[in-house]
Protein backbone atom coordinates (compact mmCIF):
# COMPACT_ATOMS: atom_id res chain seq x y z
CA UNK A 1 0.00 0.00 0.00
CA UNK A 2 1.36 3.31 -0.91
CA UNK A 3 2.12 5.68 1.83
CA UNK A 4 -0.17 8.65 1.58
CA UNK A 5 0.80 12.10 2.83
CA UNK A 6 -1.80 14.67 3.72
CA UNK A 7 -1.50 18.41 3.37
CA UNK A 8 -4.03 20.53 5.13
CA UNK A 9 -5.11 23.48 3.00
CA UNK A 10 -7.73 26.18 3.11
CA UNK A 11 -8.93 27.37 -0.29
CA UNK A 12 -10.36 30.70 -1.13
CA UNK A 13 -12.73 29.79 -3.87
CA UNK A 14 -13.14 31.74 -7.01
CA UNK A 15 -15.47 29.27 -8.53
CA UNK A 16 -15.96 29.03 -12.26
CA UNK A 17 -19.53 28.60 -13.25
CA UNK A 18 -21.00 26.77 -16.21
CA UNK A 19 -22.00 29.16 -19.00
CA UNK A 20 -24.65 28.45 -21.52
CA UNK A 21 -22.48 28.82 -24.64
CA UNK A 22 -23.76 26.76 -27.49
CA UNK A 23 -21.75 23.82 -28.78
CA UNK A 24 -21.83 23.95 -32.56
CA UNK A 25 -21.52 20.61 -34.28
CA UNK A 26 -21.60 21.80 -37.89
CA UNK A 27 -18.85 23.67 -39.68
CA UNK A 28 -19.07 27.40 -39.96
CA UNK A 29 -20.37 28.61 -43.37
CA UNK A 30 -18.15 29.66 -46.24
CA UNK A 31 -15.46 27.92 -48.20
CA UNK A 32 -13.35 25.87 -45.80
CA UNK A 33 -9.62 26.35 -45.75
CA UNK A 34 -8.11 23.48 -47.70
CA UNK A 35 -4.95 21.74 -46.74
CA UNK A 36 -2.48 19.89 -48.92
CA UNK A 37 -3.94 16.65 -50.27
CA UNK A 38 -2.82 13.37 -48.81
CA UNK A 39 0.17 11.58 -50.30
CA UNK A 40 -0.79 9.00 -52.93
CA UNK A 41 -0.89 5.46 -51.65
CA UNK A 42 2.01 3.15 -52.38
CA UNK A 43 1.75 1.47 -55.70
CA UNK A 44 -0.51 4.11 -57.20
CA UNK A 45 -0.11 4.21 -60.93
CA UNK A 46 1.29 7.48 -62.18
CA UNK A 47 0.81 8.36 -65.83
CA UNK A 48 3.57 10.63 -67.10
CA UNK A 49 2.48 13.24 -69.64
CA UNK A 50 4.33 13.77 -72.86
CA UNK A 51 4.61 17.58 -72.57
CA UNK A 52 7.50 19.70 -71.28
CA UNK A 53 8.40 19.82 -67.63
CA UNK A 54 10.24 22.08 -65.23
CA UNK A 55 11.96 21.18 -62.01
CA UNK A 56 12.46 23.84 -59.39
CA UNK A 57 11.94 25.08 -55.85
CA UNK A 58 8.70 26.36 -54.34
CA UNK A 59 8.94 29.96 -53.17
CA UNK A 60 6.74 32.83 -52.11
CA UNK A 61 6.15 35.07 -55.15
CA UNK A 62 6.21 38.15 -52.94
CA UNK A 63 9.56 37.16 -51.44
CA UNK A 64 10.95 36.40 -54.89
CA UNK A 65 9.97 39.84 -56.16
CA UNK A 66 11.60 41.41 -53.11
CA UNK A 67 14.81 39.54 -53.81
CA UNK A 68 14.47 37.48 -50.65
CA UNK A 69 13.17 34.16 -51.89
CA UNK A 70 13.97 30.99 -49.95
CA UNK A 71 12.90 27.42 -50.56
CA UNK A 72 9.76 26.85 -48.51
CA UNK A 73 9.40 23.75 -46.37
CA UNK A 74 6.15 21.80 -46.09
CA UNK A 75 4.78 23.67 -43.10
CA UNK A 76 5.59 27.05 -44.56
CA UNK A 77 4.16 26.26 -47.96
CA UNK A 78 1.00 24.65 -46.62
CA UNK A 79 0.30 27.54 -44.26
CA UNK A 80 0.89 30.09 -47.01
CA UNK A 81 -1.38 28.14 -49.34
CA UNK A 82 -3.93 28.07 -46.54
CA UNK A 83 -3.82 31.85 -46.36
CA UNK A 84 -4.05 32.18 -50.13
CA UNK A 85 -0.56 33.63 -50.61
CA UNK A 86 0.91 33.35 -54.10
CA UNK A 87 3.48 30.59 -54.55
CA UNK A 88 5.63 29.86 -57.55
CA UNK A 89 8.38 27.59 -58.80
CA UNK A 90 11.88 28.94 -59.36
CA UNK A 91 14.09 27.05 -61.77
CA UNK A 92 17.82 27.44 -61.26
CA UNK A 93 20.47 26.96 -58.62
CA UNK A 94 19.82 30.30 -56.94
CA UNK A 95 16.19 30.77 -55.93
CA UNK A 96 16.70 34.53 -55.63
CA UNK A 97 17.79 34.92 -59.25
CA UNK A 98 16.35 31.88 -61.02
CA UNK A 99 13.42 31.88 -63.39
CA UNK A 100 10.02 32.11 -61.74
CA UNK A 101 7.05 30.15 -63.03
CA UNK A 102 3.46 30.60 -62.00
CA UNK A 103 1.54 27.34 -61.92
CA UNK A 104 -2.06 26.93 -62.93
CA UNK A 105 -4.41 24.12 -63.75
CA UNK A 106 -5.28 23.27 -67.33
CA UNK A 107 -8.50 25.28 -67.00
CA UNK A 108 -6.58 28.36 -65.90
CA UNK A 109 -7.51 28.17 -62.22
CA UNK A 110 -4.87 28.47 -59.55
CA UNK A 111 -2.89 25.33 -58.81
CA UNK A 112 -1.76 26.74 -55.48
CA UNK A 113 -2.71 23.60 -53.61
CA UNK A 114 -0.30 21.58 -55.72
CA UNK A 115 2.56 23.63 -54.35
CA UNK A 116 1.53 23.32 -50.71
CA UNK A 117 4.06 20.60 -49.92
CA UNK A 118 6.98 22.95 -50.40
CA UNK A 119 10.50 21.82 -51.25
CA UNK A 120 11.38 20.96 -54.84
CA UNK A 121 8.87 19.96 -57.44
CA UNK A 122 8.64 18.77 -61.03
CA UNK A 123 5.75 20.16 -63.02
CA UNK A 124 4.90 18.88 -66.46
CA UNK A 125 2.57 20.63 -68.80
CA UNK A 126 2.23 23.43 -71.29
CA UNK A 127 4.59 26.35 -70.82
CA UNK A 128 3.54 29.88 -71.78
CA UNK A 129 5.75 32.94 -71.64
CA UNK A 130 4.81 36.54 -72.41
CA UNK A 131 6.06 39.90 -71.25
CA UNK A 132 8.47 38.31 -68.82
CA UNK A 133 5.71 36.24 -67.17
CA UNK A 134 6.20 32.46 -67.22
CA UNK A 135 3.29 30.13 -66.71
CA UNK A 136 3.04 26.37 -66.73
CA UNK A 137 -0.23 24.47 -66.76
CA UNK A 138 0.19 21.65 -64.27
CA UNK A 139 -0.81 18.49 -66.10
CA UNK A 140 1.37 16.46 -63.77
CA UNK A 141 3.18 17.28 -60.53
CA UNK A 142 5.85 15.27 -58.73
CA UNK B 1 -20.82 9.87 76.67
CA UNK B 2 -18.75 12.29 74.62
CA UNK B 3 -16.80 9.44 73.11
CA UNK B 4 -19.97 7.62 72.14
CA UNK B 5 -21.38 10.72 70.42
CA UNK B 6 -18.14 11.28 68.54
CA UNK B 7 -18.04 7.68 67.39
CA UNK B 8 -21.65 7.86 66.27
CA UNK B 9 -20.95 11.07 64.30
CA UNK B 10 -17.92 9.57 62.62
CA UNK B 11 -19.79 6.41 61.68
CA UNK B 12 -22.63 8.50 60.31
CA UNK B 13 -20.19 10.52 58.26
CA UNK B 14 -18.54 7.40 56.88
CA UNK B 15 -21.94 5.94 56.03
CA UNK B 16 -22.93 9.05 54.18
CA UNK B 17 -19.69 9.02 52.21
CA UNK B 18 -20.17 5.37 51.31
CA UNK B 19 -23.72 6.03 50.16
CA UNK B 20 -22.56 8.88 48.03
CA UNK B 21 -19.82 6.83 46.40
CA UNK B 22 -22.22 4.02 45.68
CA UNK B 23 -24.75 6.19 43.87
CA UNK B 24 -25.25 5.16 40.21
CA UNK B 25 -24.27 7.94 37.70
CA UNK B 26 -25.44 8.22 34.08
CA UNK B 27 -23.02 9.55 31.45
CA UNK B 28 -24.53 11.98 28.90
CA UNK B 29 -24.00 10.46 25.44
CA UNK B 30 -22.45 12.63 22.69
CA UNK B 31 -25.01 13.76 20.20
CA UNK B 32 -24.29 12.72 16.63
CA UNK B 33 -23.84 15.82 14.45
CA UNK B 34 -25.38 16.24 11.04
CA UNK B 35 -23.26 15.18 8.08
CA UNK B 36 -21.27 17.49 5.83
CA UNK B 37 -22.67 17.84 2.32
CA UNK B 38 -21.80 18.99 -1.20
CA UNK B 39 -18.59 17.07 -1.63
CA UNK B 40 -16.66 18.13 -4.74
CA UNK B 41 -13.22 17.31 -6.12
CA UNK B 42 -10.58 18.38 -8.60
CA UNK B 43 -7.30 16.92 -9.79
CA UNK B 44 -4.26 19.08 -9.07
CA UNK B 45 -1.77 16.82 -10.79
CA UNK B 46 -0.82 13.24 -11.57
CA UNK B 47 -0.76 12.35 -7.86
CA UNK B 48 -2.88 15.03 -6.19
CA UNK B 49 -6.55 15.52 -5.55
CA UNK B 50 -8.26 18.31 -3.67
CA UNK B 51 -11.73 17.88 -2.15
CA UNK B 52 -14.06 20.46 -0.68
CA UNK B 53 -17.39 20.30 1.13
CA UNK B 54 -20.07 22.27 2.91
CA UNK B 55 -19.93 22.19 6.71
CA UNK B 56 -22.82 20.64 8.69
CA UNK B 57 -25.66 23.06 9.21
CA UNK B 58 -26.95 21.66 12.49
CA UNK B 59 -25.52 20.19 15.64
CA UNK B 60 -22.19 20.51 17.34
CA UNK B 61 -19.13 18.86 15.92
CA UNK B 62 -15.50 18.97 16.90
CA UNK B 63 -13.73 17.55 13.84
CA UNK B 64 -14.14 15.51 10.69
CA UNK B 65 -13.08 11.99 9.79
CA UNK B 66 -12.03 11.60 6.17
CA UNK B 67 -11.71 8.05 4.90
CA UNK B 68 -9.85 7.32 1.66
CA UNK B 69 -10.39 3.96 -0.01
CA UNK B 70 -9.32 2.30 -3.25
CA UNK B 71 -7.99 -1.09 -4.21
CA UNK B 72 -5.36 -1.79 -1.58
CA UNK B 73 -5.98 1.53 0.15
CA UNK B 74 -7.97 2.26 3.33
CA UNK B 75 -6.81 5.23 5.36
CA UNK B 76 -8.60 7.62 7.70
CA UNK B 77 -7.56 11.16 8.55
CA UNK B 78 -8.76 13.56 11.24
CA UNK B 79 -9.57 16.95 9.77
CA UNK B 80 -9.91 20.15 11.75
CA UNK B 81 -13.47 21.43 12.03
CA UNK B 82 -12.44 24.88 10.87
CA UNK B 83 -11.58 23.83 7.34
CA UNK B 84 -13.81 22.75 4.47
CA UNK B 85 -11.18 21.56 2.02
CA UNK B 86 -8.43 19.00 1.96
CA UNK B 87 -5.60 18.11 -0.39
CA UNK B 88 -4.00 14.70 -0.70
CA UNK B 89 -0.90 13.73 -2.63
CA UNK B 90 1.00 10.52 -3.20
CA UNK B 91 -1.90 9.10 -5.21
CA UNK B 92 -1.79 7.11 -8.46
CA UNK B 93 -3.11 8.48 -11.75
CA UNK B 94 -5.95 6.47 -13.17
CA UNK B 95 -6.85 4.90 -9.81
CA UNK B 96 -10.32 5.94 -8.70
CA UNK B 97 -10.27 6.91 -5.01
CA UNK B 98 -13.39 7.18 -2.87
CA UNK B 99 -13.48 9.99 -0.29
CA UNK B 100 -15.95 9.57 2.58
CA UNK B 101 -16.32 12.42 5.08
CA UNK B 102 -18.19 12.36 8.40
CA UNK B 103 -18.46 14.98 11.09
CA UNK B 104 -17.43 13.99 14.62
CA UNK B 105 -18.66 15.04 18.05
CA UNK B 106 -16.68 13.29 20.74
CA UNK B 107 -17.49 9.60 20.42
CA UNK B 108 -20.35 10.16 17.98
CA UNK B 109 -20.17 10.56 14.24
CA UNK B 110 -22.71 11.68 11.69
CA UNK B 111 -25.00 8.88 10.54
CA UNK B 112 -24.17 9.50 6.89
CA UNK B 113 -21.13 10.72 5.02
CA UNK B 114 -20.49 13.12 2.19
CA UNK B 115 -18.75 11.13 -0.52
CA UNK B 116 -17.09 11.51 -3.88
CA UNK B 117 -14.87 9.39 -6.10
CA UNK B 118 -12.10 10.96 -8.14
CA UNK B 119 -8.90 10.12 -9.98
CA UNK B 120 -5.80 12.33 -10.27
CA UNK B 121 -4.71 13.39 -13.76
CA UNK B 122 -1.53 14.82 -15.26
CA UNK B 123 -1.23 18.57 -15.68
CA UNK B 124 0.47 20.16 -18.68
CA UNK B 125 1.30 23.86 -18.64
CA UNK B 126 4.36 24.00 -20.89
CA UNK B 127 6.08 22.18 -23.72
CA UNK B 128 9.82 22.12 -23.34
CA UNK B 129 9.57 24.85 -20.74
CA UNK B 130 7.58 27.14 -23.05
CA UNK B 131 3.99 28.24 -22.76
CA UNK B 132 1.61 26.16 -24.85
CA UNK B 133 0.41 28.43 -27.66
CA UNK B 134 -2.06 27.82 -30.48
CA UNK B 135 -1.76 30.39 -33.25
CA UNK B 136 -4.50 32.02 -35.27
CA UNK B 137 -5.33 30.75 -38.74
CA UNK B 138 -3.34 33.43 -40.59
CA UNK B 139 -0.13 32.67 -38.71
CA UNK B 140 2.58 30.37 -40.04
CA UNK B 141 2.72 28.53 -36.72
CA UNK B 142 0.55 25.68 -35.45
CA UNK B 143 -3.14 26.09 -34.73
CA UNK B 144 -3.73 22.56 -33.45
CA UNK B 145 -2.93 20.67 -30.29
CA UNK B 146 -2.19 17.01 -29.79
CA UNK B 147 -2.80 16.57 -26.09
CA UNK B 148 -0.28 13.80 -25.61
CA UNK B 149 2.23 12.08 -27.86
CA UNK B 150 2.97 8.73 -26.23
CA UNK B 151 6.35 8.56 -28.00
CA UNK B 152 7.70 11.95 -26.96
CA UNK B 153 5.58 11.91 -23.78
CA UNK B 154 4.63 15.54 -24.28
CA UNK B 155 1.84 17.53 -25.89
CA UNK B 156 2.47 18.86 -29.40
CA UNK B 157 1.43 22.05 -31.16
CA UNK B 158 0.92 21.12 -34.82
CA UNK B 159 0.33 22.99 -38.06
CA UNK B 160 -2.55 22.23 -40.37
CA UNK B 161 -0.43 19.89 -42.48
CA UNK B 162 -0.54 17.53 -39.47
CA UNK B 163 -4.22 18.19 -38.89
CA UNK B 164 -5.06 14.53 -38.66
CA UNK B 165 -3.11 14.38 -35.39
CA UNK B 166 -4.93 17.30 -33.79
CA UNK B 167 -7.09 16.63 -30.72
CA UNK B 168 -8.34 20.22 -30.76
CA UNK B 169 -7.61 23.29 -32.85
CA UNK B 170 -8.50 26.93 -33.21
CA UNK B 171 -9.86 28.81 -36.23
CA UNK B 172 -10.51 32.51 -36.63
CA UNK B 173 -10.40 33.45 -40.31
CA UNK B 174 -12.99 36.19 -40.93
CA UNK B 175 -13.83 36.18 -37.21
CA UNK B 176 -12.39 39.53 -36.20
CA UNK B 177 -13.05 39.35 -32.51
CA UNK B 178 -13.70 35.74 -31.66
CA UNK B 179 -12.38 32.29 -32.46
CA UNK B 180 -13.72 28.77 -32.81
CA UNK B 181 -12.13 26.01 -30.81
CA UNK B 182 -12.95 22.35 -30.45
CA UNK B 183 -12.98 19.15 -32.43
CA UNK B 184 -10.87 19.49 -35.60
CA UNK B 185 -13.69 18.23 -37.78
CA UNK B 186 -16.00 20.98 -36.52
CA UNK B 187 -13.66 23.81 -37.49
CA UNK B 188 -13.86 25.45 -40.92
CA UNK B 189 -10.80 23.57 -42.12
CA UNK B 190 -10.37 20.72 -44.54
CA UNK B 191 -8.46 17.99 -42.77
CA UNK B 192 -7.98 14.62 -44.39
CA UNK B 193 -8.90 12.44 -41.41
CA UNK B 194 -9.82 14.64 -38.45
CA UNK B 195 -9.82 12.96 -35.04
CA UNK B 196 -13.27 12.87 -33.46
CA UNK B 197 -12.80 14.73 -30.20
CA UNK B 198 -15.95 15.05 -28.10
CA UNK B 199 -16.50 18.41 -26.41
CA UNK B 200 -18.35 18.83 -23.13
CA UNK B 201 -19.10 21.27 -20.33
CA UNK B 202 -17.73 24.79 -20.64
CA UNK B 203 -16.70 27.08 -17.78
CA UNK B 204 -16.36 30.87 -17.97
CA UNK B 205 -14.26 33.25 -15.93
CA UNK B 206 -11.66 30.69 -14.90
CA UNK B 207 -8.19 31.81 -13.85
CA UNK B 208 -6.80 28.38 -13.03
CA UNK B 209 -7.72 24.75 -13.54
CA UNK B 210 -7.47 24.46 -9.74
CA UNK B 211 -10.70 26.44 -9.49
CA UNK B 212 -12.80 23.88 -11.34
CA UNK B 213 -14.36 21.49 -8.86
CA UNK B 214 -16.99 18.96 -9.85
CA UNK B 215 -19.44 16.72 -8.04
CA UNK B 216 -20.05 14.26 -10.87
CA UNK B 217 -18.31 12.56 -13.76
CA UNK B 218 -17.01 14.79 -16.51
CA UNK B 219 -19.37 14.42 -19.42
CA UNK B 220 -19.03 15.23 -23.09
CA UNK B 221 -21.69 16.14 -25.61
CA UNK B 222 -20.61 15.91 -29.25
CA UNK B 223 -17.75 16.45 -31.70
CA UNK B 224 -18.31 20.19 -31.91
CA UNK B 225 -16.76 23.59 -31.43
CA UNK B 226 -17.33 26.58 -29.20
CA UNK B 227 -17.05 30.15 -30.36
CA UNK B 228 -15.04 32.03 -27.77
CA UNK B 229 -15.19 35.82 -27.54
CA UNK B 230 -11.79 37.48 -27.71
CA UNK B 231 -12.75 39.90 -24.97
CA UNK B 232 -12.92 37.90 -21.75
CA UNK B 233 -12.04 39.06 -18.27
CA UNK B 234 -11.27 35.50 -17.24
CA UNK B 235 -10.17 32.37 -19.01
CA UNK B 236 -12.51 29.82 -20.55
CA UNK B 237 -12.24 26.08 -19.92
CA UNK B 238 -13.98 23.08 -21.38
CA UNK B 239 -14.03 19.31 -21.09
CA UNK B 240 -12.92 17.03 -23.93
CA UNK B 241 -12.72 13.32 -24.58
CA UNK B 242 -10.19 12.37 -27.24
CA UNK B 243 -10.69 9.83 -29.98
CA UNK B 244 -8.62 7.44 -27.83
CA UNK B 245 -10.99 7.86 -24.88
CA UNK B 246 -8.85 10.11 -22.67
CA UNK B 247 -10.60 12.86 -20.72
CA UNK B 248 -9.11 16.31 -20.33
CA UNK B 249 -9.98 19.78 -19.10
CA UNK B 250 -8.50 22.53 -21.26
CA UNK B 251 -8.11 26.11 -20.09
CA UNK B 252 -7.79 28.91 -22.64
CA UNK B 253 -6.22 31.71 -20.69
CA UNK B 254 -7.18 35.36 -20.65
CA UNK B 255 -4.48 38.02 -20.42
CA UNK B 256 -5.23 41.70 -20.21
CA UNK B 257 -8.90 41.01 -20.83
CA UNK B 258 -8.26 39.23 -24.14
CA UNK B 259 -8.09 35.61 -25.22
CA UNK B 260 -5.99 36.29 -28.33
CA UNK B 261 -2.57 37.58 -27.33
CA UNK B 262 0.33 38.99 -29.31
CA UNK B 263 0.10 40.85 -32.63
CA UNK B 264 -1.69 39.90 -35.84
CA UNK B 265 -1.09 37.88 -37.96
CA UNK B 266 0.70 35.85 -35.26
CA UNK B 267 -1.79 36.14 -32.42
CA UNK B 268 -2.17 33.11 -30.20
CA UNK B 269 -4.11 31.63 -27.33
CA UNK B 270 -2.21 30.24 -24.35
CA UNK B 271 -3.55 27.00 -22.94
CA UNK B 272 -2.91 24.56 -20.16
CA UNK B 273 -4.77 21.38 -19.44
CA UNK B 274 -5.40 18.47 -17.14
CA UNK B 275 -5.12 15.15 -19.02
CA UNK B 276 -6.09 11.71 -17.73
CA UNK B 277 -3.49 9.25 -19.00
CA UNK B 278 -5.77 6.27 -18.42
CA UNK B 279 -8.45 6.04 -21.09
CA UNK B 280 -12.04 5.73 -19.99
CA UNK B 281 -11.58 7.35 -16.55
CA UNK B 282 -13.85 10.40 -16.52
CA UNK B 283 -12.62 11.76 -13.18
CA UNK B 284 -15.44 9.64 -11.82
CA UNK B 285 -17.76 11.37 -9.41
CA UNK B 286 -20.26 10.34 -6.79
CA UNK B 287 -22.96 12.43 -5.16
CA UNK B 288 -23.13 13.08 -1.45
CA UNK B 289 -25.62 10.29 -0.88
CA UNK B 290 -22.90 7.82 -1.80
CA UNK B 291 -24.70 6.73 -4.94
CA UNK B 292 -22.97 6.60 -8.31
Amino acid sequence: MKKIFCILAIFALVGGSAFSQELRTTKRGGAPVTVAPAEPTTGAKVVKPTGKSIKGSIVSVMSYCAGKAVVLNKDQASDMAKRGEMLGVVVGKNVKTGKLYFVCNADGTSALIKLANGGTITVAGKILSKGGVNLITAEHVE
Amino acid sequence: MFKYKSLLAAMTLVALIMIGCNENTTDVADTAPSAPTGMMATSLGADKIAVMWTSPTAGTFTSYKLQLTATGVDTTFTVDKAVNAYELSGLTEGTIYKFSLKSVNGTAMSATAATISWSPASRFTTIGGNEIRLYETSASKGSGLRLYNSTTKTPEVLSISSGDNWDIGIFNRDLPDSLDTGSPGALNLTINKPRATLIGKIYNNVNSLDEIYEAADLTVLAAGAYTLPNVATGGIAFVVKTADGNFAKILVKSNGGKILQGTAPDRYVAVEFSYQMVAGVPHAGMNSSGVK
